[in-house]
């Protein structure tokens, strides 16, 4: 097994959800250890803050955007990434819809709003797996990671009050069958050397960033091969 | 960060797992206690000769008898303050015959399970006044899943209790600088694993390549490996990571 703090250089690694919290935290600390990074997000998401400041010496970075729901979309992105870099070693999946969230009005159920919320979060999920899967597939191996909320789990909503009570309904149903779709998919892809885990993020994750990169750097090591399909709650 | 100054207790620190971890503590730095039934001489003076100053002791203990722990936590203290960093690691498999229920005896089941979980209390309930008087700790379990068929029933009883320490301790003293973090293990590959392939009279190597394809991977895993996962968790500052108990095992019970 590699040793947890180096031996990620030359690896390549494309993360959905650049532009969010996580996914720029991620990145930098990924860049930092000498990844190569392919930085995907939504054509309609914070394209201003697309990465940021991500980019360390050695490390190759290029930005590509998706629309949402398309997979041809998704197919192309992917496979611009994979052409820039080389190969993809890992997947991060990271698509955490801060700013969506906070548009979801919580005393409104309403089915258009779960249309585009089911839309934006789970089929983007399952689309940036279908594009990046059989590139890894090919050449036996690679880590994915999934970054998730807790709330499936509790729930409850996340953020402080961003949304709650019957808001929850669509992000709690959402995150759970992302877990869903991502045990599924292990079972499927972890005997062709794939390895699939999960990040699941409860309130206050933006105060400490050092717990989420910590989980992600575990899952981006050997211990994958183990843990299979495992996923660390971090409340 | 490293670990100069801190002192680690590795329970079973002379078995397969116990070796790697003593190993790794001491290459970050740590002052490491060899805890084991026997005297650890041989892995003690391995380890010495590789720094300049000692970083290895032994520490002989039956962790099944409470005043056993009692006195090497007196000698601990008298030599070198207290233990910062505590691994749970001993265990013993047993009963290697007559392990199945119901023929499995009372006898058995507290002889093993006296070890397994009650050596852990002890040496944590011991561990933990120190570590909340310098305000820092680490406490490691070396556990097992929950539900793992064909396992004895008291070395499952007493590895899985680890969960719930874990989750306890966590709860109870993060707020005093004790953190605390377990691998629930399954199918690691240690010379334990082939003597309990060989006391159910199968070929070693055989009874090797079944657990292999349990695994979703065909893969076990290494002491080594346990060892880095360790310091990966002892080394982090994020207090949001103690509690944490992680799966590992192959996806024999998760995904079947």
């Amino acid at each position: 097994m590699q040793d947890l703090a180096r031996g990620y250089e030359g690896k390549s690694c494309i993360v959905f959800g650049a532009n969010s919290v996580v996914g720029v935290g991620i990145s930098k600390f990924l860049s930092q250890g000498g990844v190569n990074l392919g930085l995907i997000d939504l054509d309609s998401y914070r394209q201003d803050a697309l990465a940021g400041d991500v980019g360390s010496p050695g490390s190759t970075v290029v930005y590509k955007t998706v629309s949402s729901g398309r997979e041809d979309s998704f197919q192309e992105a992917v496979d611009g990434v994979v052409s820039d870099l080389g190969s993809v070693d890992y997947l991060i999946l990271a698509f955490y819809l801060e700013e969506e969230r906070k548009k979801v009005d919580p005393d409104g159920l309403s089915v258009d709003i779960w249309d585009e919320l089911f839309k934006e979060w789970v089929l983007n999920y399952f689309l940036a797996m279908k594009a990046v899967v059989p590139h890894m597939i090919r050449k036996a191996a690679g880590r994915v990671v999934f970054v998730n909320t807790t709330t499936g789990y509790t729930g409850e909503g996340e953020g402080e009050g961003e949304l709650t009570e019957g808001g929850s309904v669509y992000e709690c149903a959402c995150s759970s069958a992302i877990t869903g779709i991502m045990t599924s998919i292990a079972r499927d892809i972890i005997p062709k050397g794939i390895s699939v885990n999960g990040v699941s993020l409860g309130p206050n994750y933006e105060d400490d960033m050092e717990r989420t990169i910590w989980a992600v750097e575990l899952w981006l090591s050997g211990m994958c091969e183990y843990a299979c399909a495992q996923i660390l709650r971090l409340y | 960060m490293d670990l100069k100054g801190k002192v680690s207790l590795v329970t079973g620190g002379a078995g397969g797992i116990g070796v790697k971890v003593c190993e790794k503590l001491a290459a970050l730095g740590s002052f490491v206690y060899v805890c084991d039934i026997k005297e650890a001489t041989e892995l003690v003076d391995r380890i010495n000769a590789k720094y300049p100053e000692p970083r290895a002791g032994s520490a002989r203990c039956d962790i099944s008898s409470k005043e056993d722990v009692e006195a090497m936590y007196r000698r601990i203290s008298e030599q070198r303050g207290g233990v910062d960093i505590l691994i749970n690691n001993a265990a013993v498999y047993g009963p290697l015959k007559a392990h199945h229920f119901p023929e499995i005896s009372y006898g058995d089941f507290i002889k093993t399970i006296q070890v397994d979980l009650s050596g852990a209390v002890y040496c944590t309930l011991l561990a933990i006044p120190y570590m909340k008087q310098k305000g820092w700790g680490r406490i490691i379990f070396t556990a097992a899943p929950m539900s793992s068929s064909g396992i004895p029933s008291p070395y499952l009883a007493g590895k899985a209790g680890f969960i719930g320490l874990t989750k306890y301790l966590s709860q109870r003293f993060s707020q005093d600088g004790i953190w605390t973090f377990a691998l629930a293990l399954r199918h690691v590959d240690t010379p334990l694993i082939r003597k309990v392939i060989a006391s159910r009279g199968r070929d070693v190597e055989e009874g090797l390549e079944a657990m292999h394809k349990k695994s979703l991977t065909g893969k076990m895993i290494a002491p080594e490996e346990i060892a880095d996962i360790y310091a990966h968790f002892i080394l982090t500052s994020s207090p949001g990571l103690s509690g944490t108990v992680i799966l590992t095992e192959g996806g024999i019970t998760y995904l079947r």
